[in-house]
């Protein structure tokens, strides 16, 4: 019996059928791949779908002259995490390790259902290391869950049933980089929901967020396993709306005495920042799982790449001189937020160049596709020499621009409105940054800088 | 612990071998070892309540013991006794099974009076096989008053009879006369014996979860919907649930007779082939036939039984068939639907069926059909949340057109063609054990790659056919809510 299911799942007849979207899957892929072309890793950022909406690698990586990697699966937990450490330390070196907390809350193997349990599947079967797969699937998951967690035979054997599936073999590593991250929230809180924390109140009650027992002893098996391979670790908190968490600080504490416990540096966004006060930061959803939005990923990722680098220093700044390094991240979204495009890329384009306006010179303006996701653009604009009167660092920026859209031809009109969340004020220039649905821009008609709106 | 669950699968292999091998020459020690492995399995569902099975064996292990004692003549004080011995056990049941089902009547009985009971409503969690051993210490009692056994005084074999873990949650309800003594005797190893309990217990996994769990995904699908249901689909449903039903609480008594068989110990027989019964009454003898005969020997005998006439016969029968109902759920649906399976055998026994046995050729088979068509309708109520979804599924039977058959009930194509081909294998299956009753015993005389195929073919049926993986709600056995 267990020749024959050997010989099935080596036949691979049973292989789980992956969508485009298979992250775990893709996340590998891009980590093997970094390996087997020498790109070395240096800050991984472990976590759950909070850490890939709530960190941009690609602005770590900028920001700090690494190469920064989201190595972080959706509704997984701490247990997975370390699992994932112990396989990527297989294959990679990084410096820094940050936990990202959300994956800390209340694991446990025995509440291994539903969801969880297929969450914890998809992140297990990613891994391509069979050694670290068979160490850790006792500790992983319930007994009853061996099988099916090792063996896509059993697992989906139910194909017999409802019939073999299309070909799902994809190539993942078709882009020229991905770090791991996942642009999901382009819009923040809307009006009505924000009316809903009103009439309903908090979402998260901070009191309830409890660090089980298993949880806390995998943090402290990340943390051994950090200290013996001389690898710097954080913990960080990524933020909720500041009216969706009730009581936070009793839930920060938690991490807070933790991090004390293992005497290592702890970020948090919720208490400690002003994050969690702007609606356009976060998923326009009261649920409890609520997410940060790109603009919101954006400045939580200049925060934290400004933690790092008063924390760690020795391991920051290592490649930025490098041309190895400036080719890779040249034409990421993050990239343009530290430098100027200076090298052409296929996800790029560049709408304007040098405009001299009454006020001030557009070094650039940029719109890229993003890779991973295929649905949103990034709109970039650096500014310099601005002589206004207004302060640059407390405007928004509006665009106005003919258009057509990705999925229609009609021409069309509209002013876009590019917030300035987090001004980066380089030597040379600022830098205005959003996410906007896919759309070609076919020409500017018009650039003005105004205050923030309140 | 699911029986269809690996960790079941390790725990009793566990059990298994030290069973054989350690604990094999001491009977105390084989019985201590049982009852420790039985309160661990009980234990991995709630623990709290091993509590509860505790001081229920205590209680009736004492009261046997001092009914036992009283001189034949003190048969007052045996009564009282036997009294308390109900008081204790039907009030945990009534308690933990009842409680809410009773206050919750009254209360919408009188809240149109201005009575509000609402509030008495009580978060009560149900004790997994509450029910069923509650049935089985009962009847050591009963049998000790009337005096058809001995009281035991071996506590631990007393508390091993009654929290023996292959048929503690959901059968089959042993009588203590026949399991008892099982426990008071040393075991022998017999490969022959214990080969067929591996194979018996084999063929329930392999009914569960390859037919009835698949059933169950057209079954659900349906009866979430219910209001969306047109006659064929409706037809369907209550078809596969037949089937589900059967398939499911039988392989749990195969499985729970074959492992018990595989420690020595010899279960009774809980179904036998129910669906080709010839009458409501035979249906009866075979269809869970540990309560179907509890409640024949324990209510309707000591009611009167059939020595009464036709019209107390009647009654016996209707109090049976409602506390049946009853005891299958705290709620009206099985009242009713215990009601209608009474009324099947005091009205269409007599009056239908068994007048069909006069059409020669065809007349046996009309009876099965007939006796399982009327079962089937019935199960709308043991199946619907409540009466008035029934009453919505018996609806939409009336608009049944065969003519224009379409629903797959939320299945593949090939999935629903093939579950009806498993279940037509089923029945030409049955049909044959039922023509010849010693196919089982044949097949140990077969030569051993024979018999090795069948194994082989049976496990990995189980594992490739099988109902589980991924997108796959956990299954557990019908019977266990019970």
């Amino acid at each position: 019996m267990i020749a024959t299911l050997t010989l099935l799942d080596q036949s691979h007849l049973f292989d789980d059928v992956v969508d485009q979207n298979g992250l775990e899957y893709k996340r590998w892929a891009y980590l093997h791949d970094m390996a087997e072309n020498e790109i070395p890793l240096d800050l991984v950022i472990l976590g759950n779908s909070h850490a890939y909406t709530g960190i941009n690698p690609g602005h770590l990586s900028a920001a700090l002259g690494v190469n920064a990697f989201v190595l972080a699966n959706a509704g997984t937990y701490v247990a997975d995490h370390y699992w994932n450490l112990v396989e990527l330390l297989e294959i990679h070196s990084p410096k820094t390790v940050v936990l990202e907390t959300y994956g800390i809350n209340d694991f446990s193997r025995e509440f291994m259902h539903d969801t969880r349990l297929v969450n914890q599947l998809r992140s297990f079967n990613a891994r391509r290391n069979l050694r670290t797969k068979w160490k850790s699937v006792i500790p992983l998951f319930p007994i009853d869950h061996w099988g099916i967690a090792m063996s896509p035979t059993l697992r989906n054997h139910h194909y017999l049933w409802t019939g073999f599936p299309e070909e799902s073999k994809i190539d993942w590593v078709q882009e020229k980089r991905y770090l791991g991250r996942f642009i999901r929230f382009t819009s923040g809180l809307q009006d009505s929901t924000l009316q809903s924390y009103a009439a309903n109140g908090f979402a998260v009650q901070g009191r309830e967020q409890l660090i089980s027992d298993e949880s806390r002893k995998y943090v402290q098996k990340i943390h051994a396993l950090c200290e013996a391979r001389g690898i710097n670790l954080m913990l960080l908190t990524l933020p909720m709306y500041e009216l969706h968490v009730n009581e936070p600080e009793s839930w920060i504490g938690r991490y807070d005495s933790l991090a004390l416990a293992m005497s290592i540096p702890y970020l948090e966004f919720q208490t400690k920042s002003d994050l969690s006060t702007y609606p356009e930061y976060f998923e326009n959803t009261r649920s409890t799982n609520q997410h940060m939005t790109f603009e919101g990923s954006v400045r939580a990722s200049d925060e934290l790449a400004q933690f790092i680098d008063s924390h760690f220093p020795e391991s920051t700044h290592l490649r930025e001189n490098e041309a190895q390094w400036q080719e890779f991240h040249s034409g990421n979204a993050g990239y343009y937020r530290y430098n100027f495009v200076f090298q052409e890329d296929s996800l790029l384009d560049i709408v304007a160049e040098n405009l001299e306006l009454p006020e001030m010179m557009i070094k650039q303006i940029t719109a890229q596709s993003q890779g991973n996701t295929k649905s949103d653009k990034i709109i970039t604009v650096h500014v310099t020499d601005y002589t206004g009167a207004l302060d640059i660092s407390s405007c928004d920026l509006k665009l106005s621009f003919n258009y057509v859209l990705a999925t229609d031809s009609i021409e069309k009109t509209a002013t876009l409105r590019v917030p300035q969340y987090h001004l980066i004020q380089r030597e040379h220039f600022n830098v205005f940054q959003t996410a906007v649905i896919p759309l070609e821009i076919i020409k500017l008609t018009g650039v003005t800088l105004s205050p923030k709106k309140p | 612990m699911l029986f269809n669950s690996i960790s079941f699968a390790f725990f009793f292999a566990a059990i298994f071998v030290v069973f054989w091998t350690v604990f094999i020459g001491n009977t105390r020690l084989r019985n201590a070892f049982i009852l420790g492995a039985s309160y661990f399995f009980y234990g991995c569902w709630d623990w709290r309540f091993l509590g509860l099975i505790f001081f229920s064996s205590l209680c009736d292990y004492g009261i046997g013991i001092a009914i036992d004692s009283c001189p034949d003549t003190s048969r007052k004080i045996k009564k009282r006794w036997v009294a308390l011995s109900l008081a204790i056990n039907l009030g945990l049941l009534g308690v933990f099974k009842y409680y809410n089902f009773f206050i919750d009547s009254a209360a919408a009985v009188l809240s149109p009076l201005g009575l509000e009971l609402s509030s008495l409503h009580l978060d009560i969690v149900l004790p997994v096989g509450i029910s069923f051993y509650t049935f089985q210490t009962l009847s050591y009692t009963l049998d000790v008053y009337r005096g058809q056994m001995k009281a035991t005084r071996d506590p631990i074999a007393f508390f091993a009879f009654v929290s023996f873990f292959p048929q503690l949650v959901a059968g089959p309800i042993e009588r203590a006369r026949d399991l008892l003594p099982q426990f008071e005797r040393p075991s022998h190893f017999n490969a022959h014996v214990i080969r067929s309990g591996f194979l018996l217990a084999l063929w329930g996994l392999f009914k569960k979860v390859v037919i009835a769990d698949r059933l169950a995904l057209g079954v659900d699908a349906a009866f979430q919907d219910i209001s969306s249901l047109d006659g064929n689909m409706a037809a369907i449903a209550l078809v596969f649930f037949a089937f589900q039903l059967y398939l499911d609480f039988s392989a749990y008594s195969d499985i729970a007779i074959g492992t018990a068989r595989m420690l020595g110990i010899q279960l009774s027989t809980n179904f036998k082939r129910p669906y080709l019964a010839a009458s409501f009454g035979q249906f009866w003898n075979r269809w869970h036939i540990s309560l179907s005969s509890w409640f024949r020997d324990y209510l309707y005998i000591p009611l009167g039984g059939s020595k009464k006439g036709a019209k107390r016969t009647a009654i016996h029968v209707m109090v049976v068939f409602l506390v049946s109902g009853l005891w299958h759920g705290a709620s009206w649906n099985f009242v009713i639907w215990g009601a209608l399976n009474g009324l099947f055998l005091i009205l269409l026994d007599p009056w239908v069926i068994r007048p069909l046995a006069r059409l020669k050729g065809v007349g046996r088979a009309l009876q099965a059909i007939a006796v399982t068509v009327c079962w089937t309708v019935s199960l709308a109520f043991f199946r619907a949340q409540d009466w008035h979804d029934a009453l919505l599924v018996l609806s939409a039977l009336s608009d049944l057109r065969f003519s224009e058959f379409n629903g797959i009930l939320g299945m593949e194509d090939f999935e629903f063609k093939g579950t009806v081909v498993l279940l037509v294998a089923l029945v030409a299956f049955e049909w044959v054990q039922e023509i010849r009753p010693r196919l089982a015993d044949a097949f140990y005389e077969k030569n051993r790659l024979v018999r090795w195929s069948l194994y082989g073919a049976l496990s990995m049926g189980i594992l490739l056919l099988g109902s589980f993986g991924l997108n796959i709600a956990d299954a557990n056995f019908i019977y266990f809510q019970f």
